[in-house]
């Protein structure tokens, strides 16, 4: 048992070690760790999040039009309670993840010279657009719904607190007809 | 203090930090955000791994323990564990059940937590197999030992890549990374960002305050007891702030969870000599 520990516990090690090198040929190998078992403890560095990330929606229908845009609620402004016990951290975590991923994507695409309609077919089909289209779904059926066949969403980055600087779109989707 | 006495106190930190996690999860799950239509939907996530999966007997488990009645028993079987791992004496059989069940079960919410997830749930996944190695009914003082160096050598490798991207980073040498972190809603706070608002040399200190100990924090491993004390008191510092100003509490908790193991790296290395 003691060697087995001592493999494991070791083996262990020197994968983490490697897995601090942004080696290019790691990259590959890296996407195979689904389960993140080995980390990267490259908190807040070398680009600090330094901005907030939203997603803002509206609705059309036949009867309607187009509708005005409408923030999903995230973020919460820091308090003692949400300090200790913070779920919601989570939600905005899963929000940075899946941009981040639309970003490489793109970036993908592009240093691959793909047409714009096969890197919008991309991204349209890729798990972090799904997620952010299921949850910008929910949050719409859950309000005062009006009978909107059609959601549109945009991803927006804003710059602070105390920041003056104009907020930005990231990404904004096509209308996609509601189910 | 003995080999199971640090584990005691590494199993209680541990464990502190667990309920708090999987109280929040319980908490997301119960607003629906493991559902189908929630934040967190299986259906989609699970999309990145049928190419591996498919609809093989591997993808159909998978489904039926990390969907949204899955999840929920999953997130129930992780708290039975987590009481056993308390109550149960150490080094029997019932607690390396419980040690080796909650490590199966953490590695699946990690599985499902692929987007969503943060490097506090790393950290407690190296806690959860240390204390399984190191208090289970095989264990022996050498696998203790090696665990103590494994948590420890995690924890010093995670400080140091963390300076070292840091002090790479421009936004961080310039001082302007922790004012720009705390204006954001997401990990800020309002006040502090408020009083750090152009005290230019206040935030060069604060970010090269948090570079310098970060790349040098493994040195407490070597130095003098009370200089490594100071450097153990300045994370826990470190990590408290982040608590109150940044909401990160999960960190706290499994990155004092290795501090401990770190002080038994420390005290051993100093007997070599």
């Amino acid at each position: 048992m003691d060697t087995c520990a001592a493999f494991i516990l070791g083996i262990w090690l020197l994968i983490s070690i490697v897995w601090q090198f942004q080696f290019k040929s790691l990259t590959t190998i890296k996407e195979l760790d689904f389960i993140g078992i080995f980390p990267n403890w490259t908190f807040f560095a070398p680009n600090p999040g330094t901005s907030d990330y939203h997603i803002i929606y509206r609705s059309a229908g036949e009867d309607t039009g187009i509708g005005e845009w409408i923030e999903i609620p995230l973020i919460s402004y820091r308090t003692c309670s949400n300090s200790i016990w913070n779920p919601e951290k989570r939600k905005v975590k899963l929000l940075i993840d899946c941009i981040n991923a639309l970003i490489k994507t793109v970036q993908k695409c592009r240093k691959e010279h793909m047409s714009e309609l096969y890197m919008t077919q991309n991204l349209c089909t890729s798990v972090p657009y799904l997620l952010i289209l299921n949850a910008v779904t929910k949050f719409h059926k859950n309000s005062d719904a009006t009978n909107a066949t059609h959601l549109q969403f945009t991803l927006v980055e804003s710059f602070g607190i105390e920041s003056t600087e104009t907020a930005k779109p990231i990404i904004s989707s096509p209308f996609h007809r509601v189910a | 203090m003995n080999n199971f006495e640090y584990f005691r106190i590494i199993l209680l930190l541990f464990a502190i930090g667990q309920v708090f996690t999987t109280s929040e999860l319980l908490f997301l799950h119960l607003k629906g955000e493991y559902s189908t239509r929630g934040f967190f939907s299986w259906k989609i996530i699970r999309l990145d791994i049928n190419t591996i999966t498919g609809d093989s007997r591997i993808g159909g488990i998978l489904d039926n323990l990390l969907d949204s009645r899955g999840f929920i028993k999953l997130l129930a079987f992780k708290i039975v564990c987590l009481i056993f791992l308390l109550v149960a004496a150490p080094y029997s059989y019932l607690f390396t059940f419980a040690s080796i069940a909650l490590v199966f079960c953490m590695l699946l919410i990690q599985f499902r937590s692929m987007y969503g997830g943060d490097g506090s749930d790393q950290m407690s996944l190296i806690l959860a197999v240390s204390i399984f190695f190191g208090l289970s009914a095989f264990s022996s003082p050498v696998i203790q030992k090696y665990c103590f160096y494994f948590i420890g050598l995690q924890s010093c490798l995670a400080y140091t890549t963390s300076g070292v991207a840091k002090i790479l980073s421009k936004k961080w040498r310039s001082g302007n990374a922790v004012y720009e972190i705390f204006n954001t809603g997401s990990y800020g706070n309002k006040t502090i960002a408020h009083l750090l608002k152009g005290r230019k040399y206040v935030n060069l200190f604060l970010c090269w305050t948090v570079i310098v100990m970060e790349i040098f924090f493994p040195i407490c491993l070597i130095t003098p007891i009370y200089i490594s004390i100071a450097i153990l008191l300045w994370g826990f510092t470190f990590h408290f702030l982040n608590v109150a100003i940044m909401g990160l509490n999960s960190f706290f908790w499994a990155f004092t969870a290795t501090y401990p193991a770190i002080i038994f790296v420390m005290l051993h290395i100093q007997s070599q000599f």
